[in-house]
């Protein structure tokens, strides 16, 4: 694990990994260079937020997905977020069809801001052909963070 | 980067034209305007939480919704508002800084995209992302009626509390005050458009009425929340 430059990262890094090793499941994760991952298993990639990304917008403060189940092209807009003063899109990073999202998060956004890549994640999509030389590797993510 | 002065004074159209170009325009744009008197609040914010709606209403004070985040705030004619929109390779400071270079008053300070002067707040500013774009815009307490604005925004005690202050008017103050200057904001304005200004397409002024029209006017959008 060389994803120590960020405390923050390092510590949700951790916790993922030992879920991962708990559950035995087969799961590979991939990046964008819009600071979200995707974590796939068999024909489902679970969405979120980075910690990285986390990390400079300090603190998410609203969430507001825009799409229902269902559904979704990339690109397509997926939900907005507002951190201090920062409204950004977030928009789908692959096709497919929303099966799941994150109920948690209407409840408690601390979920997203202290754990994004394990408990806060976002939603899970049902992917229409994953291609995962669209997308960055653990490493070439971080290379890109730094 | 292309320089528009926009002359509106109608912050429903101000504020759709703001995301038009945000969202078609491939250009960088700077581009300076001012709203007749109304009530700008975050794209999250509960107006009946931030707003005094019977005062706005008997003031005959319009409330808008913008799509940036962050608090509500009074415009007046005495209030300056600039945007940057462009592609992220410019930096928030950066824009920040050219704003600044062109106010060329010393003895200002940045907190959190904020700009102080004395210890008062002088410049607040907010962002939107959109893919590889952003919109980042800001207000100028130029001469802006403080009283007025002390009686329509009504930000909750626990807000006020966290910047450990009394009220919304002990934050802020008008730069016209602060470096004793004798011009007028008309004047103001005249010296902060020292540029060759480019002309706003007219098919984004065409859209951008529609657009406030079918977005920023309705009540769908205002009352969102």
């Amino acid at each position: 694990m060389t994803f120590l430059s960020f405390k923050i990262c390092n510590c949700t890094f951790l916790y993922y990994s030992k879920l991962e090793e708990n559950t035995m499941e087969t799961k590979e994760k991939y990046y964008t260079k819009g600071h979200l991952f995707l974590e796939v298993s068999g024909d489902v990639a679970k969405i979120g937020l980075t910690s990285y990304a986390i990390s400079m917008l300090r603190e998410i403060t609203y969430l507001e997905f825009t799409c229902g189940l269902g559904d979704i092209a990339k690109g397509e807009q997926l939900a907005f977020l507002e951190s201090i003063k920062i409204v950004q899109e977030l928009v789908s990073p692959v096709a497919g069809r929303i099966v799941k999202f994150n109920d948690a998060l209407f409840k408690d956004l601390v979920l997203l801001n202290k754990t994004p890549e394990t408990l806060g994640w976002l939603c899970e999509i049902e992917v229409d052909g994953f291609a995962p030389e669209d997308y960055l590797t653990e490493t070439e993510y971080m290379a890109l963070c730094q | 980067m292309l320089y528009y002065y926009n002359q509106s004074k109608d912050p429903f159209f101000n504020l759709a034209l703001e995301e038009l170009l945000l969202k078609s325009s491939v250009d960088n744009i700077f581009m300076l305007w001012r709203n007749q008197k109304a009530v700008i609040v975050g794209r999250n914010q509960n107006i009946n939480q931030e707003v005094d709606i019977d005062f706005a209403k008997h003031n005959q004070i319009p409330i808008v919704r913008r799509i940036t985040g962050g608090g509500a705030v009074y415009h007046d004619l005495g209030t300056i508002n600039f945007s940057f929109i462009t592609t992220k390779e410019y930096t928030v400071e950066k824009l920040l800084y050219l704003f600044l270079e062109r106010l060329c008053i010393d003895s200002l300070t940045t907190e959190r995209n904020d700009v102080l002067m004395n210890g008062k707040k002088i410049i607040g500013t907010a962002q939107y992302e959109n893919g590889d774009r952003r919109l980042f815009h800001g207000s100028v307490l130029f001469d802006t009626d403080l009283v007025i604005l002390g009686k329509v925004l009504t930000p909750c005690k626990e807000k006020l509390d966290r910047h450990s202050v009394s009220s919304v008017l002990s934050r802020v103050a008008n730069l016209k005050e602060l470096i004793l200057t004798t011009l007028n904001t008309d004047e103001f304005m005249e010296k902060l458009v020292n540029f060759n200004c480019d002309a706003i397409p007219e098919n984004y002024i065409e859209q951008a009425l529609l657009l406030s029209k079918s977005k920023y006017e309705t009540h769908e959008w205002r009352d969102k929340i």
